[in-house]
């Protein structure tokens, strides 16, 4: 847990900026725990395990910033062009899923998130919008009867 | 003796229906799937399963969920072995010694043996199951609001910090997925917590959807990109050269039952997955090994003994999920989310209240482990050709299921925002090491958790010592306190793992 013997001079940023992260969110929890009734300790109220759970994710969260401030650990490398496809691809499907349907929400999340690899095969990936939209709609629309259009006005 | 069975053949009676068969079948059936294919987790597979269960009678649709759970145990060895990739997490270390027996020209002995020792743990911990969960329960029975409190106190202790890497992080993630609990409607007073004002947060955060995010998705966001070699040819593996001569038989038995015990202990312990389980096998081995170097080489009992535990460890995690309500595992966590979708409250009183969903569980627990055995050993072939699809037309398919099954779970487009921002957090928490599954199941824990503190500080007036002077609640607490020292006691915890490297 600790590499005290190792002694690696350098502050890990990115590791205790997460940590900080999580102690700044107990501390939301506990401001907002602390806007419900406490209670007392015969009768807790609403706000009263909300308000313990945060200090103690606070706590936990400034324990393991000092286990990992001088961590060795690498810098996580991000994968932006993954996030960046597979968010906006998610995005689509959602906003388009009630205004269009089922089938062009699903050619959109599909070609979207597609682009996360570096060199996406784009006709292969039309073909399996293609493929989940048809398959989606028979399990799902037909199947399983989840009320949602194919295309807006038809079922 | 009469009673133990008339449960048995009441179970049979369940588990032989033609819709037990059949949602058992299509269980274990995508369970392999998901098992061999690497990128796509058991939590992921039962989320998107969850919303279908809705359609289908609760004994059918547990059925269904626990065969996908202990089905991707089989398949996971197999992208193991042939590509060294684990399908699941718990068979990474099916890797260190499968991969290198493929590379030798023995994938086919390393598959059928990985199957066989599977049936083996699974078989004796289902044993244990049968006969132990209905005495836990009937002991639980007494438990009261804190002995409740203590045990899940432990659960959650022993998930997060058992678990390989950081004990703290393990913890916090426990808090905050305790803390996302919160969200929703306070039973006791009714009033709207943490729900800012949303009409669709006042029932709480979908299950479906935190875990669909947490799982489903961040698991997708780490697998994009990293290239697999698929140069595989299902042709390779032939009956014949499956089969182990009596030497390899030999060498395989002892290390099977070992594997099993530690699995069945790992596995009944709430809060104790087969990760763990798997892992802790591995290690024994290479200790009590003659030549430990031959490890990782492609040792024979690399293979069967981690694959008996793991699979040892999946069934008897169903003794504490089902006798105390207390799931070992975050798989078990979602299971038990399903029970209460049912409206079934899994708990002490289940199998008492519910014997034909219990015994019938129980014995289709049989019915697939035998159904496993068919579709891995002679089936193999199809499982390998599976491995063969790449992951860039794969994932975006995934993603669909994810979609249309978060949304047919609730028919609103708001769960998909959720299962988004959960799969970006769950990914910048894979980055930065932090565990998972302790969230999920502090999610599903934190209102009986809650409730149970409340109801024991309502019932002792105020008194916070009631924990530690009701005697269940002392040992179980004291218990929680001994997982602490282990994981926080660098000599300790190396005593307990046992030279794991």
């Amino acid at each position: 847990m600790n590499k005290d013997h190792q002694v690696p001079s350098q502050i890990n940023r990115p590791e205790l900026t997460a940590a900080l992260g999580l102690a700044v969110l107990g501390a939301l929890v506990v401001l907002e725990g602390g806007s419900y009734p406490l209670g007392s300790l015969t009768r807790p109220g609403p706000g009263f395990v909300p308000v313990v759970l945060g200090s103690l994710i606070i706590l936990l969260a400034l324990a393991v910033a000092f286990d990992v401030r001088k961590s060795d650990s690498p810098r996580p490398d991000f994968g932006w062009r993954p996030l960046l496809a597979v968010t906006t691809g998610i995005l689509a499907f959602a906003l388009l899923v009630t205004p269009l349907g089922f089938i062009p929400a699903t050619v959109a999340l599909v070609m979207l998130s597609g682009c996360g690899e570096t060199r996406p095969r784009i006709l292969q990936l039309a073909g399996v919008a293609i493929f989940m939209a048809l398959f989606g709609y028979l399990m799902f629309i037909k199947g399983l009867g989840v009320p949602l259009d194919a295309v807006t006005g038809y079922r | 003796m009469s009673n133990f069975i008339s449960n048995i053949s009441l179970g049979l009676e369940t588990a032989l229906s033609f819709n037990s068969l059949l949602f058992c079948f299509i269980g274990v059936t995508v369970g392999t799937i998901v098992g061999v294919l690497p990128g796509v987790g058991p939590l992921a597979a039962i989320s998107l399963a969850l919303p279908m269960t809705y359609y289908v009678d609760p004994t059918s649709a547990l059925i269904m969920l626990a065969g996908i759970f202990y089905g991707t145990q089989y398949g996971g060895s197999t992208a193991s072995i042939l590509l060294n990739l684990p399908g699941t997490a718990t068979s990474a270390v099916t890797c260190l010694d499968g991969y290198p027996l493929a590379r030798q020209g023995k994938a086919g002995l390393a598959l059928f043996v990985t199957a066989i020792t599977s049936f083996v743990g699974s078989s004796f911990a289902i044993l244990l199951v049968m006969g132990f969960a209905p005495i836990i329960a009937e002991f639980a029975l007494r438990f009261g609001a804190p002995d409740y409190f203590s045990v899940m106190i432990l659960g959650l202790v022993a998930a997060s910090t058992l678990s390989v890497g950081s004990p703290l992080k393990g913890l916090a993630m426990v808090s905050f997925g305790l803390a996302l609990g919160l969200v929703g409607t306070d039973v006791n007073t009714g009033l709207f917590r943490f729900t800012f004002g949303s009409f669709e947060l006042s029932d709480g955060l979908s299950l479906v959807a935190v875990a669909m995010g947490l799982f489903g998705v961040a698991e997708i966001l780490s697998n994009i990109g990293i290239t697999r070699s698929t140069s595989l040819s299902a042709k390779d593996i032939t009956f014949r050269s499956m089969m182990p001569n009596r030497n390899e038989w030999r060498q395989v038995w002892r290390p099977t039952a070992r594997g099993t015990i530690v699995g069945s202990i790992v596995g009944a312990l709430p809060g104790t997955g087969p990760g763990i389980a798997s892992f802790m096998a591995y290690a024994l081995e290479k200790r009590i090994a003659k030549d430990p170097s031959r490890f990782g080489r492609g040792a024979i009992e690399g293979i069967s003994s981690p694959e008996a535990a793991n699979n040892a460890s999946v069934q008897a995690a169903f003794i504490p999920t089902l006798s105390f309500g207390i799931p070992g595992d975050a798989v078990m966590a979602v299971l038990l989310g399903a029970m209460l979708i049912h409206g079934i409250t899994p708990g002490p009183s289940f199998i008492a209240n519910e014997p034909a969903m219990f015994w019938g569980l129980v014995m289709s627990f049989w019915v697939g482990n035998i159904l496993l055995l068919v579709l891995n050993i002679p089936l193999i072939g199809l499982w390998v050709r599976l491995l063969t699809i790449p992951y860039h037309l794969l994932y975006p398919a995934v993603l669909v299921f994810i979609c249309i099954g978060v949304y047919s779970s609730s028919n609103s487009v708001f769960d998909i925002f959720v299962v988004l921002i959960f799969g970006i957090i769950g990914y910048i928490m894979r980055k930065f090491e932090y565990p998972a599954a302790p969230v999920l199941l502090g999610f599903i824990l934190g209102p009986l958790l809650e409730e149970n503190f409340r109801r024991s500080l309502l019932l002792a007036g105020g008194d916070m010592t009631v924990f530690v002077t009701e005697p269940i609640s002392l040992v179980f607490l004291l218990m929680t306190l001994a997982f602490l020292a282990v994981s926080f006691l660098p000599g300790l915890k190396k005593a307990f793992m046992s030279g794991g490297e």
